[in-house]
């Protein structure tokens, strides 16, 4: 497919499909109209488009199509297993938008979604609405962007903001937004607050070359944390995934250092890692899609339904990543899965 | 492969020209042409023809899931919303009766109007013209698609129609046909030549030397069928994090083992090795 030239594909968001419940919403037309060339199409509902068969997930997510959708159901999710709650109770996370604008070699939406498509629920109220009712009862820790980079997108969807506002007037919310974007200027007009944690996956130069495709390099990502943290909001970097990858230890050591260098004396709120780990399910979903990838060819191991790399490689690696971050950070504010 | 479906001999007869294609002689329940790369069925008109007729030509040819389907013919259209001749790559195809809708991945970039396809099983006339959602109406492509999606990537089925007139049927004689389909499916070649530039193919990722050696090593340590097993995927594994694997191989070359607990042992040691980067 590389040979491919370069003319004979489409353009990202070349074509936006449209529920038509989805366009009594005005973001939609806010959203169709930041994409003037591209062709729009009306449908009955995502799944049409997003859950047929036989779909290539790997040359969708070179070109992906836009799919305007209202959700019905399903606004609030229990938090994963295989995500830290950070020793918060009540946690929980949203999915607002499938799928996100990156490509990461390792990511497990590949897994998950039958599609590379990305598919924005345009009806966030009906979810922020569901968060509320659930806040009468018990405070909530919100992840808002796991299934996607809720910031890549911010100049898209306007959801950040709606988040933070919402954020803003319940002060039970506590809400995690991650990203692996240089786009902090998006919400850069908001006032920080204590109960928003914007979280920054980092990685070595060289992974994101490799195996991150369409993200920006660390240095971009270091710089957005840097404004993020002097306009006074709570950062916390994420090592993770660590890959099992030639070297990892010079290039997980050289990206430690880069980082605390950039930051300098700014206060990191928290730093959580993990080694590369995913549902046995997506793996073997993965495996048939990427059977050249260098990250999946290793013989993983799997417990209650989770693979990950074996037990004498996670814990070299994890020592390893605690030693290095140690020196900038106090053990009590590291987080290790 | 590219497979491509017509529903009259008028609509085909140009394409079977311009790539030469000879009739199928065992093909008995449709007429079949074809030449090393491409095929291409007439099914008669209608969508139950067209279903039946593209699982024929697919299951009976053996297909490959990258292969490429082509619907191509003439279409009725809104004298509002076409022109005679225009032509039409489908992005949308709705079944005018169970009301489903169908959408072909348009991954690729092309220099033809897209746009929605309703297909029925009567011949639509200009007193029909109030039911009709889409841009152009035929009688095969929704039907025809939902039966090849079952076989092939939605990126790989194209449902390409030239309108011939404006819901009068009776205007539409095979000499029209013949002249549309000439005067127009030379844009339709030359995107399929570009098209079938991109092969989504993948290489195999061990080659014989290196089979031929993890052969000669299983043999040589003994190895179940489980562990013979295991050794492969290991192998493949390595190969693909290192880009070779034959210098660590070739160091078990000569190991010969009499018994399976001796090559049990050597292979626990080659299967560390494996394992690491």
């Amino acid at each position: 497919m590389e040979s491919l030239s370069k003319n004979l594909w489409n353009y990202k968001f070349s074509h936006i499909y449209v529920e038509k419940d989805a366009l009594n919403y005005d973001i939609s037309h806010d959203i169709i109209s930041r994409f003037k060339k591209s062709i729009l199409i009306e449908i009955e509902h995502y799944k049409d488009v997003f859950c047929r068969k036989n779909q290539n997930f790997i040359l969708q997510k070179k070109i992906p199509k836009l799919i305007l959708a209202v959700k019905k159901d399903n606004f609030i999710y229990p938090g994963s297993k295989m995500c830290d709650d950070f020793g918060n109770d009540n946690f929980y996370y949203t999915s607002l938008v499938m799928n996100c604008i990156y490509d990461c070699e390792y990511c497990y939406l590949q897994g998950m979604y039958p599609s590379g498509n990305i598919v924005i629920f345009v009806n966030i109220e009906d979810t922020i609405e569901k968060v509320k009712q659930i806040l009468k009862n018990k405070s909530i820790y919100l992840c808002v962007s796991y299934d996607t980079d809720l910031m890549a997108i911010e100049n898209i969807t306007g959801f950040l903001h709606k988040w933070i506002e919402t954020a803003n007037k319940y002060k039970n919310l506590k809400i995690e937004i991650r990203t692996k974007s240089a786009d902090f200027e998006y919400i850069k007009d908001i006032q920080s607050l204590d109960n928003v944690i914007l979280a920054w996956t980092l990685s070595p130069d060289k992974i994101i070359k490799e195996f991150e495709k369409n993200t920006p390099s660390l240095n971009k990502r270091l710089k957005s944390i840097c404004d993020a943290i002097d306009k006074g909001w709570k950062v916390r970097i994420c090592f993770d995934p660590i890959l099992y990858v030639k070297d990892w230890e010079v290039l997980y050591k050289q990206c430690i250092e880069k980082t605390f260098e950039i930051i300098g004396k700014r206060k990191v709120y928290q730093v959580s890692s993990g080694v590369f780990r995913i549902s046995k399910d997506y793996l073997k979903i993965m495996n048939k899609l990427r059977e050249d990838s260098k990250i999946l060819a290793y013989p993983f191991q799997c417990n209650n339904g989770v693979c990950s790399y074996n037990t004498k490689h996670i814990n070299k690696m994890m020592n390893f990543i605690k030693n290095e971050v140690k020196k900038y950070v106090p053990l009590k504010d590291i987080y290790l899965q | 492969m590219v497979y491509f479906l017509t529903a009259l001999y008028y609509e085909a007869k140009e394409i079977i020209k311009h790539y030469k294609m000879k009739k199928v002689i065992e093909a008995k329940k449709f007429q079949i042409f074809k030449n090393d790369k491409y095929y291409l069925i007439i099914t008669g008109t209608g969508g139950i023809k067209a279903a039946v007729g593209a699982t024929y030509l697919l299951s009976n040819f053996g297909y490959n899931e990258n292969d490429i389907f082509i619907n191509i013919g003439i279409c009725g259209a809104n004298k509002e919303k076409a022109h005679i001749g225009e032509i039409f790559l489908c992005n949308k195809l709705i079944n005018k009766y169970t009301k489903k809708s169908y959408y072909p991945d348009m991954l690729f970039s092309h220099s033809f109007r897209e746009g929605s396809l309703e297909s029925f099983l009567e011949i639509v006339d200009k007193d029909m013209i109030k039911n009709v959602k889409a841009d152009i109406v035929d009688q095969e492509g929704a039907f025809l698609y939902e039966a090849v999606s079952i076989f092939l990537k939605p990126e790989n089925i194209y449902i390409i129609k030239i309108v011939s007139d404006f819901l009068e049927a009776d205007s539409v004689t095979p000499v029209l046909i013949e002249n549309l389909m000439a005067s127009n499916l030379p844009k339709v070649y030359e995107w399929i030549d570009k098209r079938l530039n991109i092969e989504d193919y993948k290489n195999d990722i061990m080659n014989k030397e290196e089979n031929d050696m993890i052969n000669i090593l299983c043999k040589n340590m003994k190895l179940s069928s489980a562990m013979e097993y295991e050794f492969k995927k290991l192998s493949k594994q390595y190969k693909i994090r290192n880009g070779q694997i034959l210098d660590l191989l070739i160091k078990y070359k000569d190991v010969k083992c009499n018994i399976k607990a001796e090559g049990k042992k050597v292979y626990g040691e080659l299967k560390q090795k494996l394992m690491e980067l």
